[in-house]
């Protein structure tokens, strides 16, 4: 019968002379007075990511009334790539003429809130919708089956965004003069929205909301604009269709939201 | 819903009417003016305030007396509708356009506590002739105007952002009515009509 060794055989030597270095390691990660970079450790070489600077958690009027005035350049920039198409008529092109000035105004009337603030006015267009909502709404337009009816539909959409989002900003604002300065032009631009409701959608001012019914899409799957679409002025994301049928039948579609954390056009921002 | 009963929903024709010259600038500066009597009224009738319904402490006396003042303006709107109604205007939109301001007095009533059952006489009975005459379409695209100028204007002055909100989406409302007016009261070509808002605010203070 063998007995129980009392010794150290070599294979138990090396299993535990390993687990002391390994927890060496570990105790002297822990340790004190260490030295070197202390950025989690990274794989690879590619540099590392820009680092944004700090912003406010909840954004100041400044910032705010910054994207108010980058909207106004946004609509500026729609309307100015919906004349250059030639699709729309000369009563339509005085129109727009007309939204065109509002907006110029609009963001002139801003730019003076900005200052009073203290902060630089942004005086283009708010490059996050530009890049993710109208440079896709405008590359959607290339084949399209009905170009007029297009324009008209994103006009009416960015008006009844730019109205929205100045009621949505009424909350945000600190200020009740902030407050009644983005309203006064938000009501503009839902009077824009409205008179272009009606333009697309002469025979139905009212939504169907009104009377129980629900609100869909046309036979086209457009969604239909209605003059009064609500008893009270409302917030949540336009719903915008555009362009030609795809091969799997549809069509270029995206909601405009009104500002959030993505779109809001910090001091630190510059055009 | 069917198409047609979304047609008669508007019956637009109905509503149509060309310009009134005496209904407009003029009218609305009278407006106006009358802007003090509506305020000063609204606040002394005293939207009532029943036992039981006593407003949340966090609205202040300030804000209280301006939503007051609103609701009562936004009941005196709503039975300017009822009067046209009454006096034949049979398009359906009369009868929602009666129902969104009643719906706003409500809305209003129910944040700070009050409660909605006082309109502003002085201001129904000057403007009831307009409203039950030829050309009621011109009388509401003044209203809605002035309504909308003044909901904007206390935005100014409320300090709740609670109900600021709810004010600005009222004012957001009564400016597409006012536009919808504009087209409907024979004015479809007259940007400034249509696009900006010339009306006085009705003061709160006075």
């Amino acid at each position: 019968m063998q007995t129980p060794s009392t010794s150290l055989s070599r294979r138990q030597l090396l299993r535990n002379g390993g687990l002391a270095i390994s927890l060496g390691a570990v105790i002297a990660a822990c340790g004190e007075n260490r030295t070197g970079p202390t950025s989690p450790g990274r794989l690879g070489v590619a540099p590392p990511p820009a680092t944004l600077p700090p912003v406010e958690a909840v954004p100041t009027d400044a910032t705010l009334l910054r994207t108010a005035q980058s909207l106004e350049y946004t609509a500026l920039a729609v309307y100015e790539a919906a004349a250059a198409t030639g699709a729309l008529t000369d009563a339509e092109m005085a129109l727009a003429g007309r939204f065109v000035e509002d907006h110029t105004r609009h963001a002139a009337a801003i730019a003076e809130l900005i200052a009073a603030e203290g902060a630089e006015e942004h005086a283009c267009a708010n490059s996050f919708l530009m890049e993710r909502i109208v440079g896709p709404t405008l590359a959607a337009l290339e084949g399209t089956d009905d170009l007029h009816r297009d324009l008209l539909n994103i006009a009416h959409a960015f008006e009844a965004w730019a109205g929205a989002s100045y009621q949505a900003l009424v909350t945000a604002l600190s200020k009740p003069e902030l407050r009644k300065a983005a309203m006064s032009i938000g009501t503009e631009e839902l009077r824009h929205a409205t008179v272009l409701a009606r333009a697309i959608n002469p025979d139905e001012t009212f939504s169907p909301a009104f009377t129980g019914g629900a609100e869909e899409n046309d036979d086209a799957g457009f969604p239909i604009p209605y003059a009064i679409p609500s008893v009270f002025g409302r917030v949540e994301g336009i719903d915008l269709v555009v362009g030609a049928r795809n091969d799997e039948g549809q069509r270029y579609s995206v909601q405009l939201q009104t500002p959030a954390e993505n779109t809001f056009v910090y001091e630190y921002m510059s055009c | 819903m069917n198409a047609t009963e979304r047609t008669d929903l508007v019956t637009d024709s109905a509503v149509a009417e060309p310009a009134d010259t005496v209904m407009s600038r003029r009218s609305l500066l009278g407006t106006g003016v009358l802007g003090a009597g509506v305020l000063g009224a609204a606040i002394a009738l005293g939207v009532s305030n029943p036992a039981g319904a006593s407003a949340p402490g966090s609205v202040s006396d300030d804000d209280l007396a301006l939503i007051a003042f609103a609701i009562g303006l936004e009941l005196t709107a709503r039975d300017l509708y009822q009067a046209a109604i009454d006096a034949g205007a049979g398009a359906a939109a009369w009868e929602l356009l009666r129902q969104q301001h009643a719906s706003y007095a409500e809305r209003l009533a129910g944040v700070v506590g009050l409660s909605a059952n006082s309109r502003n006489d002085d201001v129904y009975g000057q403007l009831e002739a307009s409203f039950t005459g030829d050309s009621p379409a011109n009388a509401a695209f003044a209203l809605e105007n002035t309504a909308a100028a003044t909901h904007v204007e206390l935005l100014g002055l409320l300090s709740d952002v609670r109900i600021a909100e709810q004010v600005a989406s009222i004012a957001a409302m009564e400016s597409r009515h006012a536009a919808y007016f504009a087209e409907r009261s024979g004015r479809g070509d007259d940007f400034d009509a249509l696009f900006t808002n010339p009306a006085t605010p009705l003061a709160p203070e006075a």
